[in-house]
């Protein structure tokens, strides 16, 4: 009986906070394996970025860094909303990658990180974390994770160079940056 | 022609004088790695390589080293990379930046698209071949630390055909993969 009230709560729970002001309103903390994978992804670069004196002014591998990488998440925000947030710039740009790119074949987790207390309150904030070979995709790595940089750790530093060139070139300017 | 080599290396130097100067130099450094020096330069072929690389380059290509180097010591950083805790690259990086890029050019010819500070600390530098129906760009970054690391990407299919964690700035196979 204990069982069945346990799973139909869970049911109801995941029904509930498939409505975004609800899971806002409990401030529901999602898992790795509630990311859609056509959801996107924001985060904010800068004009000083991009190359200069070469056209098309294209956003290389070398803006992106890790670990961790922040961005928020599409279920919960709008690309202004980068910009506009509280310690965010007027003169940001917005751009954007899809869930299943950021994955990149599951050796990173999309995790989501509701108001993180280092920064400003931010509901949809969200992290891109390294995995481990052995780890599981849908399931949260710890935060805070050191560097992954090795062959061992499925990291080498030319892992991280053909996932960060690859974000770079697969995505999408929501918003110019101004100058 | 021949006696302009160390004077001014700008002056074409025929066949005949390329062959002497390959040999001479290859026997000074076999000497010198039979002598005092040992053999801790690493292989003789290589170092003889370099040695011929510098005496045969002619000064209008120095000028596009010269070029790259400019580039590589004056680049920009991001303020706001600073205040995010990111290191500048440091002249580890800024030297093997030069040293990549002057063996690309000199070797196969290649000139960088772009060449800029990474966030992963360090110098990134690409290149772009348009060739035929395809449309590849190797990509290099060498880091603070003196790691390198490459990835030849094909921005048709949006696929990586080639990477590599480069040791003693050896881009052999990343450049054929490259230029096929």
């Amino acid at each position: 009986m204990n069982l069945i009230s346990k799973k139909r709560f869970g049911v109801l729970k995941n029904n509930v906070f498939k409505i975004p002001i609800l899971a806002r309103l409990f401030r529901h903390k999602f898992s790795p394996i509630d990311f859609l994978p056509e959801e996107k992804l924001y985060r904010s670069y800068f004009i000083n970025e991009l190359p200069v004196k070469i056209e098309p002014r294209k956003l290389k591998a070398s803006f992106l860094s890790f670990p961790n990488i922040s961005c928020n998440w599409s279920r919960f925000s709008k690309p202004e909303d980068v910009i506009k947030r509280s310690g965010g710039s007027p003169k940001a740009g917005c751009l954007s990658f899809t869930v299943e790119q950021a994955r990149y074949h599951g050796k990173i987790a999309t995790c989501h990180d509701p108001n993180p207390p280092s920064g400003p309150k931010n509901y949809s904030h969200s992290e891109l974390r390294q995995l481990l070979p052995s780890e599981d995709q849908f399931k949260e790595p710890p935060k805070d994770r050191a560097k992954l940089e090795t062959e061992k750790d499925g990291w080498s530093r030319r892992v991280r160079l053909e996932y960060r060139n690859y974000i770079a070139k697969v995505l999408n300017i929501e918003i110019e940056p101004l100058a | 022609m021949s006696s302009t080599i160390l004077d001014d290396v700008s002056v074409t130097l025929s066949d005949e004088v390329t062959k002497r100067v390959y040999i001479s130099s290859k026997a000074a450094v076999e000497w010198m790695c039979d002598s005092s020096f040992s053999n801790t330069n690493g292989p003789i072929d290589r170092v003889y390589e370099v040695l011929v690389e510098n005496i045969l380059f002619p000064t209008h290509e120095y000028s596009r080293i010269e070029e790259f180097s400019q580039k590589i010591y004056n680049l920009e950083f991001p303020g706001h990379w600073v205040e995010e805790g990111i290191n500048k690259p440091n002249i580890l990086a800024k030297d093997n930046a030069v040293s990549i890029c002057k063996q690309l050019y000199t070797r196969y010819n290649l000139i960088p698209s772009s060449i800029l500070p990474t966030k992963e600390e360090g110098i990134y530098i690409d290149y772009d071949n348009f060739d035929s129906d395809k449309s590849l760009s190797l990509i290099i970054e060498t880091y603070n630390d003196s790691a390198t690391a490459v990835v030849v990407y094909d921005n048709i299919n949006n696929n990586t055909l080639y990477s590599e964690d480069i040791n003693e700035l050896n881009f052999e196979k990343a450049v054929r993969s490259f230029k096929e």
